[in-house]
């Protein structure tokens, strides 16, 4: 079922009083994608899910606001993304915890080797803290093409803003990283022959 | 012909290209693990849970937060309190009207210059006489400190002679010394008086015989 049927369905309903079993399909429906999105930006499971929880509580408290909403995922995905920025912006003073030993336990178990996959999580933790210095606008675009549940038309609803301006910064976010990517590795590179040569 | 600056030679040209594809593909991988991300085995349950509570417990969120101010304001002012209140309040207002009149009473504003009626201020002073004061034959008006510190201020104006009266009448000695001196006027004054009327046999005496 699609967004904007199940809002229809939703709106059928009386929206002042959401009931406990529309509330429940939203649940199960979004809830993955949801700690998904919270999970891309707080990087800690227990705050993706605290953000989750609190999106949900939100649908409750305007549920008056669902007749007006056309596509129920999006403005989850929305609400979602707004209250996940809120939490690392609080988060920052405090320890930053996106290790590859908690990313590796938020993967799902693949057919390698624990030492394959203790190497893979962290090179992708390695390529987040560099997604991290990228400029917020280009990183939330970047954040948000990850989820293949998403659209550039949906990303631009989440994000406000239009289609063309997502898929530019998409352009720059890519072209960026892979210059850091390229340069990660030059670097990389060089040390180790320098350890070669010692 | 190509622009030999622009050719690449196609070694470099097939790195450059698989250290980019490589970049790409390790972006891709990242984006992907991050996608890949699985959530709490009972994330779900732990939602229901949460709503139910908020469920419950609906004046959280349902009831804005004028009705939480009023709530509080109800908690902390019982009717009692709030009577007392009042009747302080008109208390202080009918109190400040009937002192309004004493405040700004003629006898307070001309009693001394402004610059003197401060609290606190040390002890009495004779405030610089006037020009007109002193042309009227005035005292200048004196500054005294009243009951509890409060300055307090009196003018004793009237003439000279008046000045002098009242202080010969509160000094003894002074008015012992000018009863002498009244009386030693009078007597040097007696026998030099001239006789102002005389007496008929005086006036026959005094008749030449005709």
């Amino acid at each position: 079922m699609t967004g904007r049927e199940e809002t229809a369905r939703l709106s059928a309903r009386d929206a002042e009083h959401l009931d406990a079993a529309a509330l429940a399909a939203l649940v199960d429906a979004h809830a993955g994608t949801l700690y998904r999105v919270a999970y891309s930006v707080v990087r800690h499971a227990e705050d993706a899910e605290d953000v989750v929880q609190e999106t949900y509580v939100r649908v409750l408290k305007h549920a008056g606001k669902l007749q007006e909403i056309r596509d129920a995922r999006v403005w989850l995905i929305r609400i979602a993304w707004n209250l996940s920025l809120d939490r690392k912006r609080r988060r920052k003073t405090g320890p930053v915890d996106d290790d590859a030993t908690l990313l590796l336990q938020q993967l799902p178990a693949q057919d390698l080797s624990a030492e394959k996959a203790l190497a893979a999580s962290q090179g992708h933790a390695r390529l987040l803290r560099m997604m991290d210095s990228l400029p917020a606008k280009e990183r939330q675009v970047l954040l948000l093409s990850a989820m293949q549940e998403l659209s550039t038309v949906e990303i631009a609803e989440v994000l406000k803003t239009t289609e063309s301006t997502v898929r530019s910064r998409l352009f720059r976010a890519r072209q960026r990283m892979r210059e850091k990517v390229e340069a990660d590795a030059a670097m990389s590179s060089v040390g180790k022959g320098a350890g070669r040569h010692a | 012909m190509l622009d030999p600056r622009n050719e690449l030679p196609q070694q470099e040209a097939v790195e450059t290209s698989s250290a980019t594809s490589a970049a790409d593909l390790q972006l891709d991988a990242a984006l992907a693990a991050l996608n890949a991300v699985r959530p709490p085995a009972r994330l779900e349950q732990r939602i229901h849970a949460r709503l139910s509570q908020e469920r419950l417990a609906p004046s959280k969120f349902a009831a804005p937060a004028v009705s939480n101010l009023r709530e509080a304001i109800g908690k902390a002012w019982s009717l009692p309190r709030l009577a007392f209140a009042a009747s302080a309040f008109v208390a202080g207002v009918a109190t400040t009207v009937l002192l309004m009149p004493l405040l700004h009473s003629p006898a307070r504003n001309t009693a001394a210059p402004a610059g003197l009626a401060i609290q606190g201020v040390a002890p009495a002073t004779p405030s610089a006489p006037q020009p007109a004061a002193v042309m009227a034959g005035t005292q200048p008006s004196y500054t005294v400190p009243g009951p509890g510190g409060r300055i307090s201020a009196m003018s004793k104006t009237g003439t000279v002679a008046e000045t002098r009266a009242r202080k010969q009448n509160s000094d003894p000695q002074l008015a012992a010394n000018k009863q002498q001196r009244k009386n030693a006027e009078a007597k040097l004054a007696k026998p030099n008086r001239p006789a102002t009327q005389t007496s008929p046999s005086d006036a026959a005496q005094s008749q030449p015989a005709q």
